[in-house]
């Protein structure tokens, strides 16, 4: 295919926030140029861009005028960049010689392209649906569940949430050191049609741009799993997400979740939210590690450097069972305060080496668990 | 042709056909899944790729090539297709803390660790039998363990073969993984230490070998005696040493003798070793052999009765030498299909060791009064009599309690053979020698000497 001529103009605004989603879904280490680029489509009245690092992919509609059908592909970083900087209103999109010209009232600008040929077929449409997901139980997952899971390249399977559907179905996301349960009996009809399936996994990472990319107009997203080409495919209004199917066993949380206690307290998550801020100052020079000390009379939060010095505070809060020291990075719990709206947090643990309960003293449906680290004695 | 040496051949002539960027992209993760021969010279092979976006780009870009490439290494006609699939060899382990509560994955990993620091397994706290000879031994390399690089540092344990140094240094090693599997722990012989320093100078690597042990958190050296006399053994142990010790690492050592007598070894290095914690184990005594002989016993699985393992321990004074024996005794049991009895074990002791002594002989009273008499250098009538002075009322009251302990009399009996003496007397004694034997050490090393006038 030789260039064609592109030539259309979109709002900034639209613009803007399209490419900085799709960025989201390029190689930035990649060895191919290519997979750095944004594919930009105009066609049938609407602006689609494409995005591919050859793991996920995207591709997403903008609203446009469009005046010659055309296409070609742009460095993401430079257009994201370079949007940016432009005044709302209208932008003209130019396409000549290999060039993206961008223009508006008072500015204008020239990209280099490459050929659209090299660029990977990226979805933009689902073939057969399998079933859909509500847009709370997306905006559910990827605020309490997802951010537990191991980022992509490490361990495929933990890169996963795990959804168990039926009469109790559950989510849940672990990296091996932390994990997230969150119980979805309460979201009605999580899924409202599937296949033969009782569970999957789905990838992280998509849920998240998927919720991050949700707006309160937004509708249910459709899903297709796609076993043959080894695909999942999410389609919102907004945007089709594609991902690699995660194959794999899901560990087995039933295991981690802690039966019993011997220590738990209740404590305010606006303070313990402040002390575990406070410590982390010295912290971060030390590993990342908190102690958490439950006594009679409340808890401590305490961190220690040794090149910097070290720090405690202390937190009146209601204390039931045996005294205990549990040490734990507390990015895991900063993460983990975070993710709740609540305005108390319950803590409990059986001793200082086992897997650690969090949670939101009014939603035992979200289940947050940590595993401490172990202090050198 | 293997699947594996095929697509490697495949690969390489791809590598050379196109350019790196785009081979590391689309080809580095793909894999054979399964070869059909169709006949006719031909065959269809399937291609794994980890992803149906590079599936799809090989298929738009490569296929020609693939295909030429396939027909030329093969000789015959190749179809391709290609389908999405996780390259088998790359492994997922979930080794992260929440999993390895199971204690199976926990075990498989410290199992790894200890093979790395070429610890040997199976030496553990759980299964090392303690008493009077190594307890000092036990007690530090426990705290040790505990503490490392803190407690006592180095640790030098000395002593005669088969006393158990090596197997104390290797659970401190166990201990410690068990606690934390990233500690880097290395177990070396002395001589071992020797020839890798030589290796290390002869081959230029020297700067990789003092990496390797200078970033130790644990080193143990097993019979370092061996470096003595080596001159740039020794300096560069000492340099290793005085790096560990100053980084917190912890050192444990084992010889046959201690610091001061190894000849030729550097003065330096003997302060050094000195400057910790110097302690020597002797050989077992009667109990601890028992004690080891039940252990090894129940760890090939089979259960001593006590008489048995008192019998193997007192004829066989070295735990390796007891060892054998076991060995030799079960497969004698096993082959001949007999009972492992007394009768077994003196039978084949008496091969091993010319005559087998007999356990126990049954004790006299009259035996233990003749060896008391006879310890204390006194005249029996004295020590039967009725005198109250304390330097025979005390071996009186030792006499005592041994006929009552060990000969296990009962009380009257006691009381009638000492002279005739109320059994209440008896009773005072054997409570008093009881009572002082743990703070009085002078005491239990008079009724040690005393039985030893007994045993033959």
């Amino acid at each position: 295919m030789v260039y064609c001529p592109m030539k259309l103009s979109v709002l900034q605004e639209d613009l803007l926030k399209s490419v900085a989603l799709a960025s989201k879904f390029t190689s930035s280490k990649a060895q191919l140029p290519i997979l750095g680029n944004i594919l930009l489509r105009a066609k049938e009245g609407k602006l689609q861009l494409a995005a591919t690092n050859l793991e996920t992919g995207i591709s997403t509609k903008l609203p446009a005028k469009i005046e010659k059908e055309g296409e070609i592909t742009v460095p993401a970083k430079i257009i994201l960049e370079l949007i940016s900087h432009f005044r709302p209103g209208q932008v003209l999109l130019e396409e000549e010689k290999g060039q993206l010209k961008v223009s508006s009232q008072n500015a204008k600008a020239s990209v280099s392209g490459l050929s659209t040929k090299e660029f990977p077929n990226v979805p933009n449409s689902l073939n057969k649906k399998s079933f859909s997901l509500k847009k709370e139980t997306i905006s559910v997952l990827s605020k309490e569940v997802c951010f537990a899971a191991a980022s992509m390249d490490t361990r495929p399977v933990l890169s996963g949430v795990y959804i168990k559907i039926g009469n109790n179905p559950v989510a849940v996301a672990t990296d091996g050191f932390r994990l997230s349960y969150k119980d979805l009996k309460s979201e009605n009809s999580v899924v409202l049609k599937d296949k033969e399936r009782t569970s999957f996994l789905l990838p992280a990472t998509i849920i998240q741009e998927l919720g991050k990319s949700l707006n309160p107009q937004s509708e249910d997203i459709n899903v297709e799993l796609n076993d043959k080409e080894g695909q999942i495919i999410f389609e919102s209004e907004e945007a089709v997400l594609t991902a690699r199917l995660i194959e794999g066993q899901f560990p087995d949380y039933q295991k981690v979740l802690p039966k019993g206690w011997s220590v738990k307290t209740e404590i305010s998550k606006d303070e313990l939210l402040q002390g575990v801020k406070a410590a982390s100052v010295f912290a971060k020079e030390a590993g990342s590690v908190i102690k958490l000390s439950f006594k009679k009379d409340g808890l401590s939060i305490s961190s220690e450097s040794n090149l910097y010095g070290s720090e405690e505070i202390s937190i009146d809060s209601r204390v039931e069972g045996e005294e205990l020291t549990i040490a734990f990075n507390y990015k895991f719990v900063l993460d983990f305060l975070n993710s709740i709206t609540g305005d108390s947090v319950l803590i409990q643990t059986q001793s200082a080496t086992s897997p650690t309960l969090f949670q939101n003293t009014k939603d035992d449906s979200y289940k947050h668990i940590i595993m401490p680290v172990r202090l050198q004695s | 042709m293997d699947t594996k040496r095929l697509w490697k051949d495949v690969l390489g002539n791809i590598k050379i056909s196109i350019s790196a960027a785009n081979y590391q992209t689309w080809f580095s993760q793909t894999f054979i899944t399964s070869i059909k021969e169709v006949g006719e010279g031909r065959q269809i092979i399937e291609i794994g790729c980890s992803s149906a976006f590079i599936a799809d780009g090989i298929e738009k870009r490569y296929v020609g090539l693939l295909q030429d490439t396939l027909n030329q290494i093969t000789g015959l006609k190749n179809d391709i297709i290609f389908v999405v699939k996780q390259n088998p060899q790359i492994q997922e382990k979930l080794d992260q803390p929440l999993f390895t509560l199971e204690k199976k994955g926990g075990e498989e990993i410290v199992t790894s660790a200890l093979k790395k620091g070429r610890i040997r397994q199976g030496f553990t706290f759980d299964n090392f039998a303690v008493s009077g000879t190594n307890q000092m031994a036990h007690a530090a390399a426990e705290a040790v363990a505990r503490n490392p690089g803190n407690a006592y540092n180095p640790l030098f344990l000395y002593g005669g073969v088969g006393v158990g140094k090596t197997h104390l240094m290797l659970a401190v090693a166990q201990r410690v993984l068990e606690k934390d599997p990233d500690v880097s722990v290395l177990y070396c012989m002395g001589e071992e230490f020797t020839t890798e320093i030589v290796d290390a100078i002869r081959n230029k690597t020297t700067i990789l070998f003092k990496n390797r042990y200078r970033r130790l958190k644990l080193l143990m050296v097993d019979d370092i005696q061996f470096i003595a006399g080596k001159t740039a053994v020794q300096e560069e142990f000492f340099h290793t040493f005085n790096t560990l010790q100053r980084e917190g690492g912890q050192v444990i050592l084992t010889s046959d003798r201690p610091p001061s007598e190894i000849e030729r070894l550097e003065e330096r290095l003997k302060s050094r070793f000195e400057a910790g914690l110097t302690i020597d184990i002797s050989p077992p005594d009667f109990e601890l052999r028992a004690a080891i002989t039940l252990i090894k016993a129940k760890e090939r699985g089979i259960e001593l009765e006590m008489d048995v393992a008192q019998t193997i321990a007192v004829n066989i004074d070295s735990p390796r030498r007891i060892e054998g024996f076991l060995t030799r005794l079960f497969t004698e049991a096993k082959l001949g299909e007999k009972t492992i009895d007394i009768d077994l074990v003196t039978k084949l002791l008496g091969i091993t060791n010319g005559e087998a002594r007999a356990f126990k002989k049954p004790l006299s009273a009259q035996q233990v009064i003749n060896a008391v008499s006879d310890y204390y250098s006194l005249g029996k009538r004295s020590l039967l009599g009725a005198s109250r002075t304390q330097t025979i009322a005390l071996p009186r009251q030792i006499l005592m309690y041994i006929l009552r302990i060990d000969l296990g009399l009962p009380l009257q009996e006691v009381g009638r053979l000492v002279g005739g003496r109320d059994h209440t007397t008896v009773m005072h004694a054997v409570e008093k020698i009881s009572k002082n034997l743990g703070q009085n050490s002078g005491l239990q090393e008079d009724i040690l000497g005393i039985k030893k006038g007994i045993s033959p």
